[in-house]
Formats: C-alpha cells, structure tokens, sequence
C-alpha cells in the first residue's frame, strides 16, 4: 500500500527542489528558515544575514535596521516551538522586509488583526507612546498579549520599520490558523 | 562599602555586566536576547537593591550594547529605575547610552529612557576603532 508518507519519502527531489527555488527567486528572497525558534538559532541566522550583507556592500544604516527588526520578529515566533514558525527575509530593490510566519488559535485571529490595525493607524508619537505604557507595564487599556503575541514587539516593528505592517491569515482547522507578519524598510531613508 | 563587585561575562547571547562597587562604574555591553531574560537580570536586580542601602556619592554607568529584545528592555528599564532611585535619593548618578552612528533604533531607545526616567542619561555616539 501506497501511504502519503511512502509517497513523499520516493518522491525525487527535482519535484520539490525546483519549485521552492523558483519561488525564492520570484519572490527575492534571500533567507529563509522553517523549525523551531531558539535565541541560538537566532545568532546563527544573524551571523550568516551579516556575512551576506556585508558581502553585498550594504549600509550599515540598513544593516542595522534589519537585524533590529529580525530580533525582534524572532521573539514573535518563539514560543511557538511545536509547530515551528518560518522567517523569511526578501531583498527588494528599494527594500527589504522581514516576515515571521507562525500558528495562532483560530479563535484570536480577531484579536491580533484588531491590534495591527489600530497599530497601522497609529501616528509615530502615538506609537512610542503606546510603546512606553507597554514598557512600563501599566497598561489599562492595551494588551499585553494579542493571540498569544506579545503586542510590545508587533509595536516595535512598526515604530522602528517605519512603515505599515503588512499582515495575513491563513485558516487550518477550527484551532489553528496560520498568521504572518511582515515589516518593511525602506533602503532610502524614511 | 564592603559589597563584592558582580562581574558577569558576556556570552553571544548574553552582555558582560561589571557593578563594581568600590569605583562606582558600571558597565552593560554587548547583546541582551537571553533565553530567560527575567532570570539573567534578577541577580542583577537583586545586587543593585543592595548597592542602594548604602550607595557611592558618585556612580556612573554605561550601556554600550549592540542589540537587544523587547523582553530585554522592559529589564533594561527595571535597572535604570533602581539607578533612578538612588538618584533621587541624593547620590549622583549619570547615565551614558552609547549607540553607533548607523543605528537609529539604538539613539531612539536611548530617548524612550530619558523620556521615561527622572534620571541624567547622555546619549553618546560610539567612536569607532
């Protein structure tokens, strides 16, 4: 018999490689990790994104800049080790972005897009100071989670992107969907 | 003041943290993205609780980190407030934030401190070897 697990172990590598290299390619992307997220697979990832940064001739204004934003997207995929979470870091010609993929119970969807909308329209004073109440920890009126996201870090992103968040859900099942969350910079500056 | 200096060294995750009691400096540098971040900074908070029983006249401190979590600094936050509270309770204290050049993200964590601490902190450009 014939299981989908005998299928996938036989399946020749072309079938699978091409495809993901051709999406890589039409999408720019230059990094991307799916598994489970520890602050030593966060070193590692940033040690090798600097190497090709640099070898790209980056600037250091912008090299800076993403790897702040990839610190920060990784906290918003680690505690979601069971099912892993996926980075993506795409190269576009005036930007790059970061996109952290991860599950999220489907009944929090609501939630999490509420808060990135009232971030997405948010002035930048308005930000840093919704960020200091977070900071502080004296918040009446704003979560300090959103679906099991730390809202503190979704508020760091779009203070320090500059830009709005780009965000999308995709439902699995009942309990789990799946959410990503994308930050942009801007290579020129803001 | 009979304290022992807290030296902890910095690992590539975590940053080498120097209170040395007798000098009055202290010393934050490199990368803060503990795994438990409220575990690496509560023996840090622990000894400051310490040192403000019977602080220096003069104590100065010095953050030259490369980055850092959120999670790390809401604990950032929770180190400058005890140092806020030696202040004012009469002992001079100064802050310097050290940030390179190219890292805005780095000056603007630096203003988000001042703006929320009653506490001398100067903003310093790195001075690049």
């Amino acid at each position: 018999m014939v299981t989908a697990e005998s299928e996938l172990l036989y399946k020749p590598a072309l079938t699978y490689t091409y495809p993901l290299y051709r999406n890589m390619l039409d999408n720019s992307v230059v990094f991307m990790y799916h598994g489970p997220i520890t602050t030593d697979l966060m070193i590692d990832v940033l040690n090798l994104v600097e190497y090709r940064l640099e070898d790209a001739g980056e600037q250091r204004r912008i090299s800076k800049k993403l790897f702040n934003i990839m610190v920060e997207s990784f906290a918003l995929g680690e505690d979601n080790r069971r099912a892993g979470a996926v980075l993506i870091v795409r190269q576009l010609p005036y930007l790059y972005s970061v996109s952290i993929g991860r599950q999220v119970a489907s009944n929090s969807v609501h939630e999490i897009r509420s808060f990135i909308d009232w971030v997405n329209t948010r002035t930048p004073d308005q930000l840093r100071d919704a960020y200091h109440t977070l900071l502080q920890n004296k918040s009446s009126s704003l979560p300090a989670q959103v679906g099991g996201v730390p809202s503190i870090s979704i508020l760091d992103l779009a203070r320090k992107s500059h830009d709005l968040l780009q965000y999308g859900f995709e439902y699995l099942d009942d309990q789990a969907t799946f959410f990503s969350l994308e930050a942009r910079i801007k290579k020129l500056n803001p | 003041m009979d304290m022992e200096a807290l030296r902890i060294e910095s690992t590539h995750k975590t940053p080498r943290v120097i209170l040395d009691p007798e000098n009055g400096i202290f010393e934050f540098s490199g990368r803060s993205i503990p795994e438990d971040s409220v575990g690496f900074y509560t023996p840090i908070f622990d000894w400051l609780d310490q040192y403000a029983k019977q602080p220096l006249p003069m104590t100065h401190v010095r953050f030259d980190l490369e980055y850092f979590n959120t999670s790390s600094s809401k604990n950032i936050l929770e180190v400058l407030k005890r140092l806020e509270a030696i202040y004012a309770a009469g002992h001079e204290v100064r802050v310097t934030w050290y940030y390179d050049e190219d890292d805005e993200d780095m000056e603007e964590t630096g203003q988000d401190y001042q703006a929320l601490l009653n506490l001398p902190i100067e903003l310093s450009v790195k001075v690049q070897s």
